[in-house]
């Protein structure tokens, strides 16, 4: 309960945040150049690709950024079955791998680097 | 597993002290806004900066809105946050209700009547009890929008706590949110970026359905003039308020209850 309790009192403290776009603009920003660095400091290629604000086209709660083309993770599966790459095939297994690696090095890289961290879906 | 329903109800009310507290107080909330607005000044401030636009907020009964030019209604006042949790539990506390009565009547045919319930029978029970409750769980959320949304969208991430009815009907919040309609979209957007100017000042196409619609904002897709390809994310105009009072609510419910716990996780926050 307590867990519970707490839990639920620090999502609705992020909740508050999530509600100022600003913020979210300055996000972005952050995490894109927290995985184009190394944790050294130099800059590196990015493993992912970050959508950023666009200019002054924010407002606290309307935010305008690039429209980035991709597939969400749940929806993976029947996207390489469209391009017929068969789950469980050597080609879904480089995929996945790939993937993974990407995420691996973006999350290494923000949490090991920038010590700031994107968690959302 | 219904100590886990009547806790997870328990949270998503929040407020059950903060109604009797508040009932003492009323005369003084009705009157005045700054109980809530000490919860948030800052928005409060927000708020009251920004121009109105009719119709965006049916449920508001705003008493603030004086000049007639408040687009984003203000934070709700002790009393509207009052009412929420009372609307809450109104309709929540039946569930629980019935859970706690389905206890006793188990308990009651076992030890009184001598029973013997099989427990493929009882599972039956509790299965439809789930169905049922469930059903009206979601409902309400989907109803009362703002914090009671979010706690169930976490709610419905938790397979490993909650019964498989719960965890699915809520799932349900997660992406079957109703948009909001394109005449309000283009009237947030003008107002925010182009200072009540037409979109077609800022955009070459701007798609009238959303890529996605959530709890707090939905996404369109749009050209800009020079042609580049953008997201455009817009909040809904009476989330604000709904979402900060649902807040409030559980810090007073957590500060209220610090002294009953083992942990005093007020201070945490």
């Amino acid at each position: 309960m307590q867990m519970i309790l707490s839990a639920s009192c620090e999502l609705g403290d992020a909740l508050v945040n999530e509600l100022n776009f600003y913020a979210e603009a300055q996000a972005m920003r952050k995490i894109d150049l927290a995985i184009s660095h190394n944790a050294d400091g130099t800059a590196t290629e990015r493993p992912l690709a970050i959508p950023l604000p666009i200019g002054e086209l924010v407002s606290k709660r309307v935010l305008v950024m690039d429209f980035v083309e991709g597939v969400p993770l749940n929806k993976l599966r029947e996207k390489m079955l469209e391009k017929g790459i068969e789950p469980g095939s050597p080609e879904s297994k480089i995929a996945g791998r790939r993937i993974l690696n990407s995420l691996a090095l973006a999350f290494g890289r923000m949490i090991f680097g920038s010590g700031f961290i994107h968690v959302s879906e | 597993m219904t100590n886990a329903i009547s806790k997870a109800l328990f949270l998503l009310g929040g407020a059950l002290f903060l109604s009797v507290e508040d009932v003492q107080g009323l005369q003084a909330a009705l009157s005045i806004r700054s109980k809530a607005s000490v919860v948030d000044s800052r928005s409060a401030l927000l708020a009251a900066s920004v121009a109105s636009l009719p119709n965006t907020n049916s449920n508001s009964n705003s008493t603030s809105a004086d000049n007639g030019e408040i687009e984003f209604p203000p934070p709700l006042t002790g009393f509207q946050r009052t009412k929420r949790a009372i609307e809450f539990y109104k309709r929540a506390l039946p569930v629980l209700a019935a859970y706690k009565a389905k206890e006793v009547e188990l308990q009651f045919r076992r030890s009184a009547l001598g029973e013997n319930i099989p427990d493929w029978e009882e599972n039956q029970i509790w299965a439809e009890m789930d169905e049922w409750g469930s059903t009206r769980i979601a409902e309400t959320i989907q109803e009362m929008k703002g914090f009671y949304v979010k706690t169930g969208q976490v709610i419905s991430t938790r397979v490993d706590l909650f019964p498989e009815a719960y965890t699915s009907k809520l799932q349900e919040l997660q992406d079957g949110l109703e948009p909001m309609p394109y005449e309000l979209v283009e009237k947030v957007v003008r107002q925010e970026l182009l200072d009540g100017a037409p979109l077609s000042e800022l955009f070459a196409t701007f798609d009238k359905e959303p890529l996605g619609a959530a709890s707090i904002a939905q996404v369109h897709k749009a050209t800009l003039l020079d042609g580049r390809v953008v997201a455009v994310k817009l909040q809904r105009p009476n989330v604000e308020p709904k979402l900060l009072g649902d807040v409030a609510n559980l810090k007073r419910i957590s500060k209220a209850l610090a002294k009953s716990l083992p942990v005093d996780y007020y201070t945490v926050l």
